[in-house]
């Protein structure tokens, strides 16, 4: 009995002390803490920690694979997040649904060096409620080695003829609109279609390609390029630019069919903790060497002109991460679907839930 | 003369240093009792591991009427164990627990009825065939752990100590029941045990164990008059030991009285074969008799130290004023016999034959 | 002294009770709009019971029962022999097989995704061996996984069920003629069902909800009951709180259904012989 009793006083002295230096740290320091809500590996670490030092704070980074996901969490009380990085079409829901912040525009004098286009972007006028802050284009990703004709256009991409000559080495985002957009794009379509004949269409070729396909993932699919676990795949622009440092056969190609143009932006959700700190980190972010350093290390395009203008022309120069005027002619943005984006979760859900369909003959597709 | 059943031929267990077993032989007949007996630590329970299967010796053989079994694995050994604890199978009933080793031996199910039947009459537990071994009482699980190791009608019973959680009067019936048992099957059994009234009550022989080694084996009777080392004689009964000098292969002389006594022929001589050769002579009780005055030429002044009434007999520790060992102790029937009081001198008178002489202990 | 069990109650009401009712009136939702019409609707339960929700509810049903059943099978020679050593190598190697589950489980199943997937070692040994076998993105990688995953919980448990074992029982039942089967079936068996029962249990309910195993081995293609509840409250597509609860209701319901068969199971195995003779006694 006595020594459960020695042990009791250990456990609530070892607590109690725990719990006061936890207490004490925080206090003594009186830091506050920056809760940022963003894309796997889309800023700069050293950025983050002279954040922290230059302000005292504390800077804790959560990452999302997918602006539907983001939702979800913010949507179900998410953990007090001060800034988030959602993307062009979503903004639209978030204001309706106030979900964001107004910016308190005084308080980020460097807006002032955004691109002029990003001035005034179509889904937020004025920029009242979102900054933003890197936009880039979601393509192919092959292998040169390993992928002897490589796709130049989601069609080709999606021909199951090259696809199993990689199979199982191919993956797509987990991201619905995005792979149902380069289906759609795949057969000559609107990205942003919702029209039940296309989207079964779109549908019809992901089942048939699924079965070549080994993951969908938005996280790790740039490290497995890297070691040629994948040797083809679904990717964003700056990660293939970052991942070329590590593995030199990688290429990076925009779809001849059309490709998506993404801006990702930054906010500030209703429910932030720290508002004013939030204000505070988005004006460091845009602050034109801040900012060309986050650009050089993501690799992806900035918003930021004046960090633009600042870049070496070896990125500059980088058709993936800029890319020329023809090429850009070829972009599309993803629009704001409505209620009618329910169509393209349901056979999002589907594609995801079936097992895979047997490959039709090119014959039957043609319908 | 029985045939030996099994046999021990120089069978050692050793672990690291220690020596467990030092090469111990011995033989069990076909039909008879016989005890393995000594104290804690003797080696006796890894004996009767090593017989029964579950262990192997470092050296030495087991046989089996002439057949080496050594290696066998205990359950194709025609032998079947008592358990100390009984290791009745909680899950089972009475009933199945003794058909088990039947069942085992895939005999059917009309041989199993009978036999069952039978080891339960034998053993009084009828009744109780449907219960539950867990409401059984120590001496009633006693009794089925021994129903159901004579119901496949092993050759030979091993018993490991089993009656050691049972009370005193309980244990005294259950020794008659073994007994009886025994001679009414004709089986052989193998028992082991500490207690050496115990072993005597049951045995037709009884190996003696100490520290690994065979000390004897013999009936008790022999163990009892003739225990041939000197830790059989003090382990057997209660054992009064006399310094004497031995002076020739018969006789032994008591310095300090000068008293003689024949001794047993024996053939211990000093290194040198010369005499007079230091030692002690055994005397037990019964050899010992309390006079109140010297009578006969025999006799020693004593003191009585302590007097024990113990029902049947009076038992007296008396000392021999000036002598090492200082205590001795002498039983006389409660009746028909002078009392002696504590503090009072008396004279002890010696039997002067029969005796055994062992020779002094070199210090270990 | 009753109000003792006060603290318990109290937390099982809060924690555990009202979440799960909550969780059962969310699942009578039509629709997963925040403002749906109050009414009692079992169409999301339609839509999990019809295909491909219930093939999914079903494969990942029979794919926890055999995961488990092989982690019993395979921790239990393992933990026999470790049972049986003397003291000090058993807390050797109690240890040793233990200590996996000091590290974050997502990083344990990381390294075997690392091993298994396409350029990993254990992939590329296999296809010198000649077996062209896809360890991610599959069904049998995702089985591995689940194996590997819950194998170092039931360590210490079936442990500490040979452990209370009575050993002369066993050597009894080996003294009068049974050999190792004949002891397992007869003796070790029956009265060490109990414990197996609940080690079985022990690894078969986290496994129909788990979901990091089939994500991160599975790569999003092998679609489990855990996984598809991921999605409906939190994964990519719109999620569907009210179709999560239905479904999340259906896992506890299959849960539930082992459970009662498990334990009926153990009933119908205590078949006694009656002594046919004693009737007449």
């Amino acid at each position: 009995m006595r020594n459960v009793k020695i042990l009791g006083a250990f456990v609530a002295a070892a607590v109690v002390g725990g719990v006061g230096l936890f207490a004490l740290k925080n206090k003594s320091s009186g830091q506050r803490t920056l809760h940022l809500y963003t894309w796997t590996d889309y800023i700069d670490k050293q950025v983050l920690a002279e954040f922290e030092r230059k302000h005292n704070v504390r800077v804790i980074e959560e990452t999302f694979p997918s602006n539907e996901v983001m939702i979800s969490k913010l949507k179900a009380g998410g953990a007090g997040f001060d800034v988030i990085v959602p993307s062009d079409y979503m903004i639209a829901t978030m204001k309706q649904d106030n979900l964001l912040l107004k910016l308190p525009r005084e308080k980020i004098p460097n807006l002032t060096h955004l691109s002029e286009r990003f001035k005034n972007v179509s889904y937020d006028a004025g920029g009242e409620y979102v900054v933003p802050y890197m936009w880039g284009t979601t393509g192919i990703a092959y292998n040169s080695k390993k992928v002897e004709n490589p796709p130049k256009s989601w069609k080709e991409f999606f021909e199951t003829t090259r696809a199993q000559t990689a199979e199982k080495r191919i993956s797509l985002l987990d991201d619905p609109r995005e792979v149902i957009g380069a289906a759609l794009k795949a057969n000559g379509l609107s990205l942003n279609s919702t029209q039940t004949e296309e989207l079964s269409k779109a549908k019809m070729t992901l089942l048939t390609f699924k079965p070549f396909v080994s993951r969908f993932d938005t996280m790790s699919y740039k490290d497995l390029l890297a070691s040629d676990d994948l040797w083809m795949a679904q990717a964003y622009s700056g990660d293939i630019v970052k991942m070329q440092a590590q593995n030199p056969e990688l290429r990076y190609v925009i779809p001849e069919d059309g490709a998506t143009l993404w801006v990702d932006n930054l906010a500030i959700p209703v429910s932030a903790r720290n508002p004013e700190l939030a204000a505070e980190f988005i004006n460091f972010v845009m602050a034109p060497e801040i900012n060309q350093r986050i650009a050089l290390s993501i690799h992806y395009g900035t918003t930021n002109e004046k960090a633009r203008e600042m870049l070496p022309a070896s990125e500059l120069n980088n058709a993936a991460i800029y890319p020329p005027k023809d090429v850009e002619a070829r972009l599309e943005l993803f629009t704001d679907l409505g209620n009618a984006v329910e169509a393209v979760d349901n056979v999002w859900a589907e594609i995801r839930a079936s097992d895979a369909v047997p490959a039709e003959p090119p014959s039957a597709q043609r319908q | 003369m029985n045939s030996a059943l099994l046999a021990a031929d120089c069978i050692s267990v050793r672990m690291g240093e220690r020596v467990i077993l030092n090469e111990v032989s011995l033989e069990v007949r076909e039909g008879e009792f016989f005890s393995l007996l000594g104290p804690s630590g003797c080696g006796k329970t890894t004996l009767l591991r090593i017989i029964a299967g579950f262990s192997q010796p470092s050296s030495g053989r087991l046989m089996w009427q002439g057949k080496d079994v050594t290696r066998l694995s205990p359950q194709h050994r025609d032998l079947n164990l008592v358990f100390q604890n009984y290791a009745l199978f909680p899950h089972l009933n009475v009933f199945e627990n003794v058909a088990f080793g039947l069942r085992m031996q895939k005999q059917s199910e009309p041989v199993v009825q009978t036999r069952v039947r039978e080891a339960l009459a034998l053993v009084r537990m009828e009744s109780h065939a449907l219960r539950r071994v867990t409401e059984l009482s120590g001496g009633q699980q006693q009794r089925i752990a021994l129903a159901r190791a004579i119901a496949p009608r092993p050759r030979m019973v091993l018993l490991d100590e089993p009656l050691g959680a049972l009370d005193l009067q309980l244990r005294k019936d259950m020794q008659w029941e073994l007994k009886s048992l025994q001679r009414q099957l004709g089986m052989t059994f193998l028992y082991v045990t500490h207690d050496q009234e115990e072993a005597f009550a049951m045995s037709d022989r009884i190996a003696i164990l100490s520290g690994g080694n065979i000390e004897q084996v013999s009936t008790p009777e022999i163990l009892y008059s003739r225990p041939s080392t000197r830790f059989v004689a003090q382990f057997i009964g209660t054992a009064n030991f006399i310094p004497v000098d031995k002076m020739s292969a018969h006789k032994a002389r008591h310095l300090s009285s000068g008293l003689e006594f024949d001794i047993c022929t024996s053939d211990e001589r000093d290194s040198a074969g010369n005499f007079p050769l230091k030692g002690e002579l055994l005397f037990r009780p019964e050899q010992l008799c309390l006079r109140k005055t010297a009578s006969a030429a025999t006799c020693l002044p004593v003191t009585i130290q302590m007097r024990q009434f113990l029902g049947a007999v009076v038992r007296y520790h008396v000392e021999i004023p000036g002598s090492k060992p200082g205590l001795l102790t002498i039983d006389h029937s409660s009746v028909g016999h002078d009392t002696f009081a504590p503090g009072e001198s008396a004279y002890v008178e010696l039997a002067t034959a029969n005796l055994c002489f062992f020779k002094e202990q070199s210090r270990r | 002294m009753r109000w003792w069990g006060m603290p318990a109650k109290i937390w099982m009401s809060c924690f555990i009770l009202l979440p799960f009712l909550w969780l059962a009136l969310l699942s009578l939702q039509q629709t997963p709009a925040v403002n749906a019409p109050r009414q009692v609707d079992l169409h999301q339960y339609a839509r999990a019971l019809s295909p491909p929700f219930s093939n999914i509810i079903f494969n990942s049903v029979l794919t926890s029962l055999l995961a488990a059943l092989l982690v019993l099978l395979i921790a239990l020679p393992l933990t026999w022999r470790i049972s049986r050593m003397p003291q000090r190598k058993r807390n050797l190697w109690l240890a040793l097989f233990t200590i996996p589950l000091g590290l974050n489980f997502v990083v344990r199943v990381y390294a075997w995704f690392v091993l298994f997937r396409p350029e990993g070692l254990l992939t590329k040994m296999l296809l010198d061996l000649g077996f062209d076998v896809a360890l991610v993105s599959s069904q049998l990688g995702v089985f591995i996984g689940l194996i590997y995953g819950y194998l170092p919980l039931v360590f210490l448990p079936l442990y500490s069920i040979f452990d209370k074992l009575n050993q002369s029982q066993i050597e009894a039942a080996q003294d009068l003629g049974a050999n190792l089967l004949q002891r397992w079936w007869h003796i070790i068996l029956p009265e060490t069902r109990l414990g197996l029962m609940a080690c079985f249990l022990f690894v078969f309910v986290p496994m129909l909800g788990e979901y990091l195993i089939p994500r991160m081995i599975g790569g999003g293609l092998v679609a489990t009951l855990g996984t598809q509840i991921e999605s409906q409250f939190l994964g990519s597509g719109r999620p569907n709180w009210p179709f999560g609860a239905a479904l999340s209701l259906c896992l506890l319901a299959a849960a539930a259904l082992v459970l009662l068969v498990g334990f009926s199971l153990l009933r119908w195995q205590k078949s006694e012989r009656k002594a046919s003779w004693s009737l007449d006694l």
